[in-house]
């Protein structure tokens, strides 16, 4: 049985196999196949690259960065202006408690124009004197002059017995002067005509 | 695109050598090599394909194949387990039938047609080239006990399909 069985197998898969045309393709046929293969796969290996070639090229390009220090150039919107460098002076104000005032370098531009502020200790001078100033207690009539481009502002502060909330003293005049000498007011003026 | 198939042979020698090798080889072995696929996939399209896409593969490493017979076998027997298997996937979905009605009626053929694809590849290996268990177990790149008992397995089917 097992003998007529595979003898039969064998018969069949002969008259089977000889059904099969022969005469079709050629060499030409592998040639061309071979050349496809080898352009998918150099295509595989070049399509990330180009990619990120594309990207690279068609990337946004980050706005630049403003590094701290740069205090002379700032970013107004859609028209830029650039601010003169500012004079960033330190007065001494009151040398017997030891304490000073910054006319700090900085542009207010939600009021279009400089900022000064901040009163620190010196080495005399401990934090709850620095806190009492703020909060207006007593101390003598002072002023300081900072010279900002060819404009120069002097701020004056008078002795106050009252208590402001911690806020810096209120009583200060503030007076400031063109390069002409003429009264300047800085709420009048826009960003743009910030010297 | 430069292509080194078509190079001049002052300038390619290597290339043309094993070009005429391939091909020599090619035209020698196409129509058995045929026929072989023909008895697994079936249709003679996708024998031709099985066998174009074999010696596709073995372009580039021809140089370095030692048995060229056998290594054709190998690779025309796999590329017909892979038309098997994408032909499964398509089995599974939907789709009219096609290639049988086109096969003459033999009941011993479509014995072997039905028997899974490590049975019916070992089953034509031996019936219809008459391979020794060692050359299919190298062909089908699986061990000898492996080939014997998997032929063992598939006489036993073949002839439960029969009685």
């Amino acid at each position: 049985m097992n003998d007529d069985l595979d003898q039969n197998l064998a018969d069949s898969l002969h008259r089977r196999a000889h059904e099969a045309p022969t005469d079709g393709q050629h060499f030409g046929d592998v040639r061309r196949r071979v050349r496809r293969r080898r352009q998918r796969h150099m295509a595989m290996g070049v399509a990330p690259a180009l990619i990120g070639v594309g990207y690279l090229a068609t990337r946004p390009v980050a706005e630049p960065t403003q590094s701290a220090d740069s205090v002379d150039s700032t970013w107004l919107g859609d028209a830029t202006t650039i601010l003169p460098a500012m004079a960033s002076s330190t007065t001494w104000l009151g040398n017997e408690l030891g304490y000073r005032c910054l006319a700090m370098s900085g542009y207010d531009l939600g009021d279009g124009y400089i900022y000064y502020d901040v009163c620190e200790a010196g080495p005399a001078m401990t934090g709850d004197d620095l806190f009492d100033l703020q909060a207006g207690v007593p101390f003598e009539t002072m002023d300081t002059t900072t010279m900002l481009g060819n404009y120069t502002t002097t701020i004056e502060y008078y002795p106050t017995t009252s208590d402001n909330g911690g806020q810096l003293p209120t009583n200060v005049a503030t007076t400031t002067t063109d390069p002409s000498g003429s009264a300047f007011d800085p709420n009048s003026t826009s960003t743009t005509q910030v010297p | 695109m430069h292509d080194p198939l078509l190079a001049d042979s002052r300038v390619f020698p290597t290339e043309v050598v094993v070009r005429d090798d391939i091909e020599q080889a090619y035209r020698r072995m196409y129509p058995s090599l045929v026929r072989l696929a023909y008895v697994l996939v079936d249709t003679p399209e996708l024998a031709e394909e099985a066998v174009q896409e074999a010696f596709t593969r073995a372009f580039g490493k021809w140089s370095r194949i030692d048995n060229v017979d056998a290594y054709m076998r190998t690779c025309v027997v796999n590329a017909c387990r892979k038309v098997q298997r994408r032909r499964l996937l398509v089995r599974r979905t939907p789709q009219p039938s096609i290639e049988y009605g086109a096969l003459d009626a033999d009941h011993l053929a479509d014995v072997v047609r039905s028997l899974r694809p490590p049975m019916r590849e070992a089953v034509v290996l031996r019936y219809y080239l008459q391979l020794s268990d060692a050359e299919i177990a190298d062909t089908l790149n699986m061990a000898v006990g492996t080939v014997k008992s998997t032929l063992h397995r598939a006489r036993a089917q073949m002839k439960k399909e029969l009685s």
